[in-house]
C-alpha cells in the first residue's frame, strides 16, 4: 500500500521549507506546494471508500493507516501512527482547498513574502497533521504547531492592534491546549493504556466509570470549546480577526476552528461515551448561549471583519449543538457544516479583505452603492451572505438543513431557537447588502477600482466550491457517512 | 436590492422544489434511514399545498383584474372604509413593525450585548490579567535570598503535599472511586 498521508506530510513539510528558503520566489513555491497538496487530497479521497466511484467493500475503520514505532519505554508506547476516516478525509479537502486559496489571493503580499508564505503552508501542514494524527503526542504536537506560525501572522502582518491581538491568540488557545494535554495525559493513564494509539486508548477507556469518564471529558470539552470557539471564551477571536492579515484571517475561520470541533469527536466523544452521555446538558447550554450571542452580537457590528467573526461564532455554535445530539445524523450534520462555514467564512473574509483594500475601510456605515465600482468584489461579497444565510443550492444550506432535522429529531421544539436565530443571520447580512452594495455610492475614494484578479480568482474558487457542494452534497455526504464513529448510536 | 431580492425568490422557489427530487430525498435518507423523518407525502398534505396555492393564484388574478391596467378607485375622505385602505395602504403595518422590532428592539439588545461582551465578559479576562500581575509582582517578592524563607517554604510545601495525599486523595477515592 502506498504511503499516501506520509507522502503528504512529507510534501506539505518539504514545500514549506522550500516556501521560507525561496526568497523572492516564495510564493511560488508555496503555489506548487497547495498544488501538489490538492492533488494528493484529491486522490486519497477518490480512493476512499464510500466515494461514489470506489468499487471496493465498505470497511469501517480508518483509512490508509500507517503506523511506525517512535519513543518505546516499559510504560509508555508512542508512535508515528496515522490514519483517515471521512471525517477527517472532508476537513482535509477543506485545508486543501483553503490552502490554495490563501496563497492564490495573498498572492501580491510584500512584507517579507518568504515568512508570510511558508507560515501560511506550515499552518496547513500542522492542521494536516491534526486531521491525520492517531497518537495522543502526535496529535498534540501538530496541534501546537499549527499555534505558533497563526501567532506570528497576526503579530507581523496584523492591524495596528496585532501585538495585543497576537498575544491574547497565544494565551487563550495555550491554556486551552494545556488543560486539553491534561485531559489527554490523564485519560491516556487512567485507562491503563501504555500506548498513546488512538485504538488502544479508545479500547482501554470502555472500562472506565462513569465518574471517571466525566472528569476526563471536561477538561478535553474546555480545551477544544476554546478553539470553536465558544461562549463566554470567544473574546480571542474577533480581535484575532480584525488585526490578522486576510489570510490569517482565512485560515483561522477556515481551519483552525475546525480543529476545536474535529478533537471534540474523535478525542473526546467517540473515546468518552459515558462521558459524553453525561455532559450533554452543558454541551447544549453553551451551544445555545453561543448560537444566540453570536448572532445577536453580529448584527450589532460595524466592521466588516468583526461582523463576520461573530456570524462565525454563532455557526460554530450550531456546529457544537449538532454534535452535542449524539446522533449520526448529528455528526453529519457537524461535519457538513464545519466544511460549509470553512468555505463560506474563507469567502467573507477575503471579500471583508478587499472591501479595505479598495476603500480603505471595513466600516460597514462608511462605504454604500459599491457595486457599479467594483462589480467582481460586490458579486463575490453577495454570493458569500447568501451562502452564509443558507441559501438552496449554495453549501451552507444541506448543512443547515440537516442540522435542523438532527435537532428536531434530538430535540424535538428546542430546534425553535437556531431555526429564528437564522432568521437573525439573514437579517444581518440582508442589511449589510443593503447598505454596502446597494442604494446611493458613499466613501467610494476616486481611484476605487475593482479587485485585481488573483483576489476574484481566489474568490471564484470557493464560489464554485460552495455551487458544486451545494447541488451535490452527497460527494460529502457519502463519504462523512462512512465514519466508523463508535461512540454515536447506529454506527 | 432587486438583485439578492430576485436570487432569494428564486432560490426559495427551486429550494421548495427541491424536497420532490429523488436525489434529495435520498439525502435525507442517507444510510438506512436514519433520518426517520421520510419525505413522504399524503392526500391532506397534496390538497392543503394545492389550496394554500390557488389561493395565492386567485389572490393574483383578482388583483391583476382590478388594478392591472393601471385602474384607480378614488375614495371620499369622508368615507368609512379610510382606516381600511389605509390599513391597506401600509400593507398592514408589517413593515413598520418589522423596522420597529428590528431597528429598536433587536438593534438595541445587540448594542447592550456588545457593550456587555466587551466591558464583563472581555473585562473579567482583563481582570484576571491584572491580578495575575499584581499575585506574580507579589510572589517575585518572596525571592528574598535568605536560606531561611527558601526552607520554611520547602517545608510549607511538604506539609500541602502530604495533607493532599493522606487526606484529600483518600476521601476522593472513597466517595468516588478509583480508576
Amino acid at each position: 500500500m502506498l504511503p499516501l498521508l506520509s507522502l503528504i506530510l512529507a510534501t506539505l513539510l518539504l514545500g514549506t521549507v522550500a516556501t521560507f528558503l525561496a526568497g523572492a520566489k516564495a510564493r511560488w513555491a508555496a503555489l506548487g506546494t497547495s498544488v501538489a497538496f490538492l492533488a494528493e487530497v484529491g486522490f486519497l479521497f477518490l480512493s476512499y471508500p464510500g466515494w461514489p466511484g470506489y468499487n471496493g467493500a465498505l470497511v469501517p475503520g480508518f483509512s490508509d493507516q500507517e503506523s511506525y514505532a517512535w519513543i518505546h519505554l516499559s510504560w509508555m508506547q508512542v508512535n508515528y501512527t496515522v490514519g483517515v476516516d471521512g471525517i477527517s478525509l472532508v476537513l482535509i479537502l477543506l485545508t486543501a482547498i483553503l490552502q490554495l486559496a490563501t496563497v492564490v489571493y495573498s498572492w501580491t503580499e510584500a512584507k517579507r513574502p518568504a515568512a508570510y508564505f511558508g507560515l501560511v503552508t506550515l499552518t496547513c501542514l500542522g492542521s494536516f497533521g491534526v486531521f491525520v494524527a492517531l497518537d495522543v503526542l502526535l496529535f498534540f504536537l501538530f496541534w501546537e504547531a499549527v499555534l505558533v506560525p497563526m501567532f506570528f501572522l497576526i503579530g507581523f502582518w496584523g492591524g495596528p492592534r496585532r501585538r495585543y491581538a497576537a498575544l491574547k491568540f497565544f494565551v487563550y488557545t495555550h491554556v486551552a491546549s494545556i488543560v486539553m494535554l491534561v485531559g489527554l495525559l490523564a485519560l491516556v493513564f487512567y485507562s491503563g493504556s501504555t500506548s498513546f494509539d488512538f485504538a488502544s486508548i479508545y479500547a482501554a477507556a470502555r472500562g472506565l466509570s462513569p465518574v471517571v469518564q466525566v472528569f476526563l471529558f471536561l477538561p478535553l470539552l474546555f480545551g477544544f470549546a476554546v478553539k470553536f470557539p465558544v461562549v463566554p471564551f470567544h473574546t480571542w477571536l474577533p480581535d484575532a480577526h480584525v488585526e490578522a492579515p486576510t489570510g490569517g484571517s482565512v485560515l483561522l475561520a477556515g481551519i483552525l476552528l475546525k480543529l476545536g470541533g474535529y478533537g471534540l469527536i474523535r478525542w473526546a466523544v467517540e473515546v468518552l461515551p459515558i462521558g459524553f452521555s453525561h455532559v450533554r446538558p452543558i454541551i447544549f447550554f453553551l451551544a445555545f448561549l453561543s448560537i444566540l450571542w453570536g448572532s445577536v452580537l453580529a448584527l450589532s457590528q460595524r466592521d466588516l471583519k468583526r461582523m463576520v467573526a461573530y456570524s462565525s461564532i454563532n455557526h460554530m455554535g450550531i456546529v457544537l449543538l449538532a454534535i452535542g445530539l449524539g446522533s449520526s445524523l448529528g455528526l453529519l450534520a457537524a461535519v457538513l457544516l464545519m466544511f460549509a462555514h470553512g468555505i463560506v467564512s474563507a469567502l467573507l473574509f477575503m471579500s471583508a479583505g478587499s472591501v479595505h483594500h479598495t476603500f480603505g475601510t471595513r466600516d460597514i456605515p462608511a462605504v454604500g452603492g459599491i457595486t457599479p465600482t467594483t462589480p467582481t468584489l460586490s458579486t463575490m461579497m453577495m454570493a458569500g451572505s447568501l451562502a452564509s444565510l443558507g441559501l438552496p443550492a449554495l453549501i451552507s444550506f444541506p448543512a443547515e438543513f440537516i442540522a435542523l432535522l438532527a435537532t428536531w429529531d434530538g430535540l424535538g421544539y428546542l430546534v425553535l431557537l437556531p431555526l429564528a436565530v437564522l432568521v437573525v443571520t439573514a437579517a444581518f447580512y440582508l442589511w449589510m447588502m443593503q447598505r454596502m452594495l446597494f442604494g446611493p455610492a458613499r466613501g467610494i475614494p476616486a481611484d476605487a477600482h475593482d479587485i485585481p484578479s488573483h483576489e476574484g480568482l481566489a474568490m471564484g474558487l470557493l464560489v464554485a466550491m460552495a455551487v458544486l457542494f451545494g447541488i451535490l452534497p452527497g460527494l460529502l455526504v457519502n463519504v462523512i457517512a462512512n465514519s466508523p464513529v463508535k461512540g454515536f448510536p447506529g454506527t | 436590492m432587486r438583485a439578492p431580492m430576485l436570487v432569494l425568490s428564486a432560490f426559495a422557489v427551486a429550494g421548495g422544489a427541491l424536497v420532490f427530487l429523488p436525489c434529495f430525498q435520498r439525502l435525507l435518507l442517507f444510510g438506512n434511514g436514519v433520518a426517520g423523518i421520510p419525505p413522504a407525502f399524503g392526500t391532506t398534505d397534496i390538497l392543503l399545498s394545492g389550496a394554500s396555492v390557488a389561493l395565492g393564484v386567485g389572490g393574483i388574478l383578482l388583483a391583476w383584474t382590478m388594478w392591472g391596467r393601471g385602474q384607480v378607485y378614488p375614495l371620499p375622505t369622508s368615507s368609512a372604509a379610510r382606516s381600511v385602505r389605509n390599513l391597506l395602504l401600509h400593507r398592514y403595518y408589517f413593515k413598520v413593525g418589522y423596522d420597529w422590532i428590528g431597528a429598536r428592539g433587536v438593534y438595541t439588545v445587540a448594542r447592550a450585548a456588545d457593550f456587555f461582551d466587551q466591558y464583563v465578559i472581555d473585562g473579567t479576562v482583563h481582570g484576571f490579567e491584572r491580578a495575575f500581575g499584581a499575585l506574580s509582582n507579589r510572589m517575585r517578592r518572596l525571592q528574598t535570598g535568605l536560606v531561611s524563607d527558601y526552607a520554611s517554604y520547602v517545608v510549607a510545601g511538604l506539609v500541602a503535599l502530604f495533607v493532599l495525599l493522606l487526606l484529600v486523595a483518600p476521601y476522593l477515592v472513597g466517595r468516588f472511586g478509583g480508576p
